[in-house]
């Protein structure tokens, strides 16, 4: 059974260059200037319109983790709206457990939660972390009963349990991520969007939201965005990788693994790169300077690495060292994300 | 009828939530007494400039005459002025998201959000009442308790909705920043200069009188003034209409303000849930895309 189903979704914004939005008619954008400008519905000429999702269609099961990344401004954050009914797409439809994301939105609340990537700033600060929680259960209409139960149990499996008499300006940044994850928990709704979920986490925090996400998932459906291709390839069934807007390949990871597991993988670091021309055999994955001549890159190798050592050597490049490596899901997701 | 139980929970937990936050800027209780106690001051001020004047319809007592001014002035300043702000601030600070995807009815999370200014605003009535009884020899009579109720809800559903319609136009009208016109110019501009919080309405010119008879606050000045200040009139025309109708001016007042609460509350969230679905389309719901 399908949890989601999109076709050809679409949102397509428009924006004012911020080099325009200043002068627009020459009003200054506040007070009685503002609302002529509204009313009389003024608009600068030079408006662009932005496709932040550009036509996707794909389905996800019902069970599945399904991860989506892509660069920054790919329009993950805004795929993640639209399927949450706070934003409607400007073409295309999508089903959220049959139910039609447009028409229904209002029955599709009771089926999603959402953790946004800056949902800690939706946190009451003078309130301890417990009553915070409580009061987003109230806000989902949760039982007082369920509710009690289900901060205890979620913020137990998350390690929070001693924070939660803290007000939110003693917890880290890190705890206050994590309170903001346990708050979309609580609802226990069949679909959860989790929009860059652990960003500000320590690697044990991460494996600790990680494994109760996996451990919570068994009857619920996790779709997740993120930047971080380890993570992708960590924890989620499938991924779809995005950039601008557009789908450019859906698979599961070990698929796109696989399909790059032909390519050698090498690191190397050298000096002296400047006079040499990488031409075809090449395919730089990433290049960090490290000083000014010298740099830490890695790459694919399409010939022998015999003949790659001698043209180096040939423009006197210095080579530091050179090294195989295996192919891992970062070079998967560079290569894909560099094709397009 | 346990949806209408999760409701009022929430409108419980966000009126806990709201008394928190409010209990803990501790200096707020003092800067809050004093501003109400220097305001019911100045009006004291004033009557002893004036002295025992006749209002006319509404007896001698310039002071209880304000205190009622006064306490209209704060429901006023609450629901028609603040529910603009409360919605800007969250969708500023980033909790817009929450609310959208909260299954509680739009009433319930907008009643939620106002709780501050309630806390804020609604007990500065008892205490205008409180300080012009105790310092400043204001008296009241309670002798129509059933028109006062009614003019308090109906006051209180009316500029509620002028409200609603103020903060529609943060979404219907993008008005994202600083201040929006509806409750400017109603707020700031006709009702303080015809509303009557100061003065009666029947010392205005005739076209103001006019133009006074379009605000629900006239009509609950009249109201209220008539049914608690002694010695007022309850069968004296003061206000264009009640020349009109061949009926007690109170009951006009009462009638004149059901029809206001009937179509401004709900036109105030009709408006309010249009903009909603405005910015669902154009991607303007909340702040962070």
């Amino acid at each position: 059974m399908h949890a989601i189903v999109t076709n050809s979704l679409t949102k397509i914004y428009e924006t004012v260059p911020s080099s325009t939005r200043s002068h627009v008619r020459g009003m200054k954008e506040e007070g009685p200037g503002l609302w002529i400008k509204n009313a009389l519905k003024l608009k600068s000429q030079k408006i662009r319109t932005i496709a932040a999702v550009n036509s996707l269609s794909f389905s996800v099961e019902v069970g599945e983790v399904f991860g989506v990344i892509g660069p920054n401004g790919a329009g993950k954050t805004t795929l993640v709206k639209l399927l949450s009914g706070l934003l409607y797409p400007t073409s295309g439809d999508a089903k959220i457990l049959g139910l039609d994301l447009v028409n229904d939105h209002e029955k599709i609340k009771d089926k999603i939660a959402y953790v946004s990537t800056s949902g800690w700033m939706g946190l009451e600060w003078q309130l301890s972390a417990y009553e915070n929680l409580l009061f987003y259960a109230d806000l989902l209409r949760i039982p007082r009963k369920v509710s009690k139960v289900k901060i205890a149990e979620v913020t137990a499996s998350l390690g929070m349990e001693k924070y939660m008499k803290k007000t939110i300006p003693q917890l880290s940044a890190g705890m206050r991520q994590m309170l903001t994850i346990a708050r979309g928990f609580i609802a226990d709704r069949l679909i959860i969007y989790l929009d860059e979920p652990t960003t500000s986490l320590d690697p044990f925090a991460r494996k600790r939201v990680w494994n109760f996400i996996l451990k919570h998932n068994r009857d619920h459906t996790v779709i997740f965005s993120s930047h971080d291709p380890k993570e992708i390839e960590g924890y989620a069934d499938r991924v779809m990788i995005v950039k601008n807007g557009k789908r450019l390949a859906i698979s599961k990871p070990e698929a796109f693994l696989r399909d790059f597991s032909t390519s050698q993988i090498y690191e190397a670091e050298l000096s002296n790169v400047n006079a040499f021309n990488w031409g075809e055999a090449v395919e730089i994955i990433n290049a960090l300077l490290i000083t000014d001549k010298r740099i830490k890159m890695r790459f694919s190798l399409n010939g022998s690495l015999n003949d790659f050592i001698t043209a180096l050597l040939s423009k006197n490049v210095v080579i530091h060292n050179i090294t195989r490596s295996s192919p891992n899901i970062s070079d998967a997701y560079m290569k894909v994300i560099k094709d397009e | 009828m346990s949806d209408f139980v999760n409701e009022l929970r929430a409108i419980w937990s966000f009126s806990k939530r709201e008394m928190i936050i409010w209990a803990s800027y501790r200096v707020n209780i003092w800067t809050w007494i004093i501003n109400v106690f220097i305001n019911t001051s100045i009006f004291f001020l004033i009557s002893l400039l004036v002295g025992h004047h006749s209002m006319g319809a509404y007896g001698t007592n310039y002071v209880s005459f304000v205190v009622i001014g006064l306490s209209l002035y704060y429901i006023s300043y609450t629901n028609l002025g603040d529910p603009f702000p409360r919605v800007a601030r969250i969708y500023w600070n980033g909790t817009m998201d929450l609310y959208m995807l909260s299954p509680l009815s739009y009433f319930t999370l907008v009643i939620g959000i106002m709780f501050r200014s309630v806390i804020d605003d609604y007990p500065r009535v008892g205490l205008a009442f409180l300080f012009g009884w105790l310092f400043f020899g204001a008296t009241f009579t309670f002798r129509m308790p059933i028109y006062v109720t009614l003019g308090i809800v109906l006051i209180g559903f009316s500029t509620f909705g002028i409200g609603m319609i103020s903060a529609s136009s943060f979404y219907l009208l993008n008005f994202k920043r600083g201040s929006e016109p509806v409750s400017f110019i109603l707020q700031n501009v006709v009702i303080a200069l015809v509303g009557g919080y100061y003065y009666p309405v029947n010392v205005l010119p005739k076209y103001l009188q006019v133009l006074a008879s379009f605000i629900p606050h006239t009509y609950a000045l009249d109201l209220f003034r008539r049914a608690l200040l002694p010695g007022a009139s309850l069968t004296q025309s003061v206000l264009p209409l009640q020349y009109l109708w061949n009926l007690s001016p109170m009951l006009v007042d009462v009638l004149i303000l059901m029809l206001m609460t009937v179509t401004l509350f709900p036109l105030g969230f009709y408006l309010y849930y249009l903009g909603i679905q405005k910015a669902r389309k154009e991607g303007t719901l909340t702040r962070w895309q």
